[in-house]
């Protein structure tokens, strides 16, 4: 019994590994602390979804964790110009890959249907 | 009036943090009040501006919001933002939407200004990107006739602390409503980041956007600090508390002075005995006792705006979310809560940026248990007359008791989570704006506004129930039985106080304490002026003392004291609990649309209020 535990123990602490070292798998949960990253996929829906969206939490946009509040509370984020106290949930719902060099303020979303008729 | 006579609505939009209410504060000169909107359930502030060429409009400052999506719940300021421009436009008024953006965060501003050319393509526009000084400061610059060009509506680039705006934006408005129908409205093509790093021009890359921000990450590291952060919260709320009312007491004081010594001047002046009680004892006396505490409403609007207004309560919100979310609250719910210590009825308004129904339900039911101001003069009285000591004993009763409403609130919302309002709770979702110090002028603008439209409520609601108080309270109604029977005693109040004194017995109130209870039904402040109007008559033909003696000299029937230290206790406990205020049970019917909430308080607050003060007037006595 207690050898199989041990196995177990060991498959989850790989599994969690693995999965805040795959960048795809990652989520603002997971980022550490005063790294910079970039927003791949808001996995969410319905409100929470387009609350998050008309704040500026998008696809696209630099992130970097500021702060996490502690016992489980709200992570302090920053978000391209803005920051933000985010939940638990919808943080860990946010999707970050690790920031390309270069990327910083400024790089934006990019809506090709847009981009050419400015102006 | 015709929907073309009337004035043409000017409609300020902008996300929480852009700065629009300060615009709103420069554009009116702070003359703002609430607007009456058939069909607006919620508190809208609106102004008459003259525009330049002598033009009257009506300028509306609508609630901060993030997008008009329709998805957002009914109560969300969204939706009510959304709901009044269709109203207005409904009506056939002429609107033009001024959207508020901050210079510093255009891309996010833009947002915004997209969502407005998707979902209200019709509505004419105008951009005002404040903050002008920060991005200045930052060295960064705006490209005003790219950004203009880009979007197909006039921009304008000004500073709200800057008087010269005022003139700037009402003249872009005054062009924009004399182009009719060719008003300027926005292209909806375009990307909000793209097109901010295109039209912002930096003098100086290096540095530009960094000194706000790094500013601004300092104080949080402090602020926000795992450890020093709840520390600083604590110091910051007991300070914000300790010297309100530091500074409200000589105050207070003197508005009581004031009051008196109108009464006594009145008294002689009006004659007839009658008469004069009327005026003095029931009018001036029950709207003196409200007045009375103005200093201190007004001075706990003035810290909760400057809190606000420089960014902290949002810091706050984080800091206790997870400490509130023990409780089924969100972190969110702090600001209400907050409010509450001052009035339950804007805080009850200001439920609305809880997004979960049932959540906001529960922050509505349990408000009215937080320590409003209007209990302070019951508080001190009572403390004064039975617990003296010096000063440090009265504040730490009070402190007690500040401490005993929010605990009991606190718990009541567990259990409302648990069977009430039982449903899941929304994960925070806050913006936490960059620090800035606050515009004293819009501070106090707010503060004019709260003062006037609680005197107003003093002034009618209050003064109304002072003047029934006064008749039930000093009309006779049956004879004199021993020719030497007090009139207070042969009143309809004391024939009902005495009709409940086998209810309250197990509260150790007798029938002039359940008088004064009936008095502050409608308002708990009443209860010193009831208790005044008792205890003054009763005692008329004596040398007049202040109402403490008189209380503390109070006998029974027996002849012994009529109230004991556990009276005083089971009267507080009932204080902290009891709703006893109409003003919150209708802004509870307002929010909630229905009458079965606020009855639901009504009844839970009373029945918590008659059990808890039952057990303490039992415990001390057993005690003493």
């Amino acid at each position: 019994l207690r050898r199989d535990i041990e196995s177990r123990i060991h498959q989850l602490m790989t599994a969690s590994t693995e999965r805040s070292e795959g960048d795809a798998g990652q989520s603002l949960l997971d980022l550490v602390p005063g790294v910079d990253a970039v927003i791949s996929v808001v996995a969410l829906e319905g409100a929470d979804a387009a609350l998050l969206r008309a704040m500026g939490v998008v696809e696209g946009q630099p992130a970097r964790v500021l702060r996490r509040a502690p016992f489980g509370g709200p992570l302090h984020v920053r978000v391209g110009e803005a920051s933000f106290a985010l939940g638990r949930p919808l943080a860990a719902a946010v999707m970050v890959a690790s920031s390309p060099a270069g990327a910083g303020l400024g790089s934006g979303e990019a809506t090709p249907a847009a981009a050419g008729k400015v102006g | 009036v015709t929907a073309a006579a009337r004035p043409p609505v000017v409609a300020l939009i902008g996300r929480p943090n852009s700065g629009k209410s300060s615009l709103f504060n420069r554009l009116t000169g702070g003359s703002a009040h609430v607007g009456n909107f058939p069909g607006v359930t919620v508190e809208i502030l609106e102004a008459s501006v003259v525009l330049p060429g002598g033009e009257a409009a009506q300028l509306v400052d609508l609630p901060g919001l993030y997008t008009l999506d329709a998805r957002l719940d009914v109560a969300s300021d969204e939706r009510i933002a959304r709901d009044f421009l269709a109203r207005r436009r409904e009506a056939g008024d002429r609107v033009i939407v001024v959207q508020v953006v901050d210079a510093a965060q255009l891309g996010l501003g833009l947002r915004l200004t997209r969502d407005l050319a998707v979902q209200e393509p019709e509505l004419p526009l105008i951009l005002v990107a404040t903050q002008a000084d920060a991005l200045a400061a930052e060295g960064r610059g705006l490209d005003v006739a790219a950004l203009s060009a880009a979007l197909g509506v006039p921009v304008v680039l000004t500073s709200a602390r800057e008087p010269a705006a005022r003139g700037a934006v009402l003249a872009e408005v005054e062009r924009a409503l004399a182009s009719g129908a060719e008003a300027p409205r926005p292209c909806p093509e375009f990307s909000p980041d793209e097109l901010a790093a295109r039209v912002t021009t930096q003098a100086e890359p290096r540095l530009a956007g960094r000194a706000a921000r790094a500013r601004t990450e300092r104080i949080d590291a402090v602020l926000l600090h795992p450890l020093l952060g709840p520390l600083l919260f604590v110091a910051i709320m007991g300070g914000l508390f300790a010297s309100v009312f530091l500074i409200a007491d000589p105050a207070t004081q003197l508005c009581d002075m004031a009051t008196q010594r109108l009464g006594a001047w009145l008294r002689p002046v009006l004659g007839g005995e009658l008469g004069a009680s009327l005026v003095v004892d029931g009018a001036l006396g029950g709207v003196g006792t409200v007045l009375a505490f103005l200093p201190q409403i007004v001075l706990l609007v003035a810290a909760l705006d400057l809190l606000e207004a420089s960014g902290y309560l949002a810091r706050a919100a984080f800091l206790v979310d997870r400490l509130f979310r023990a409780y089924g609250l969100g972190g969110k719910a702090f600001v209400p809560l907050l409010t509450a210590h001052a009035c339950a009825v804007p805080a009850i308004a200001a439920t609305r940026v809880l997004r979960e129904p049932r959540e906001r339900l529960t922050a509505m039911l349990v408000i009215p248990l937080m320590t409003c101001s209007a209990r302070l003069p019951v508080y001190t009285l009572v403390v004064a007359a039975f617990f003296g000591g010096g000063a440090w004993r009265k504040a730490l009763i009070c402190t007690g008791l500040y401490v005993a409403g929010l605990a009991s609130g606190l718990l009541v919302a567990v259990v409302l989570r648990r069977t009430v309002t039982r449903g899941r709770s929304l994960p925070l979702a806050l913006e936490m704006p960059a620090y800035r110090a606050p515009m004293l002028r819009a501070t106090l603008a707010r503060c004019r506004r709260e003062a006037a439209s609680f005197v107003r409520q003093a002034g009618t609601v209050i003064l109304a129930a002072s003047v029934v108080l006064w008749a039930l309270l000093s009309v006779p109604v049956r004879g004199d039985a021993t020719g030497a029977e007090p009139v207070i005693e042969r009143s309809a109040a004391a024939a009902l106080g005495r009709a409940l004194e086998p209810v309250t017995r197990p509260l150790g109130f007798d029938w002039r304490l359940n008088v004064g209870l009936i008095g502050s039904f409608g308002a708990r402040e009443l209860m010193v002026g009831t208790l005044g109007v008792i205890f003054g008559i009763e005692k008329a033909d004596e040398e007049p003392q202040p109402l403490v003696e008189k209380i503390k000299a109070a006998r029974g029937p027996d002849g012994r004291p009529a109230y004991s230290t556990a009276t005083a206790a089971a009267l507080l406990a009932f204080f902290v609990l009891a709703c006893q205020c109409i003003s919150t049970l209708s802004a509870i019917r307002r929010e909630t649309r229905s009458w079965r909430w606020p009855a639901f308080v009504l009844v839970y607050t009373y029945g918590l209020a008659y059990v808890v003060a039952a057990v303490v007037y039992q415990i001390v006595r057993a005690i003493s």
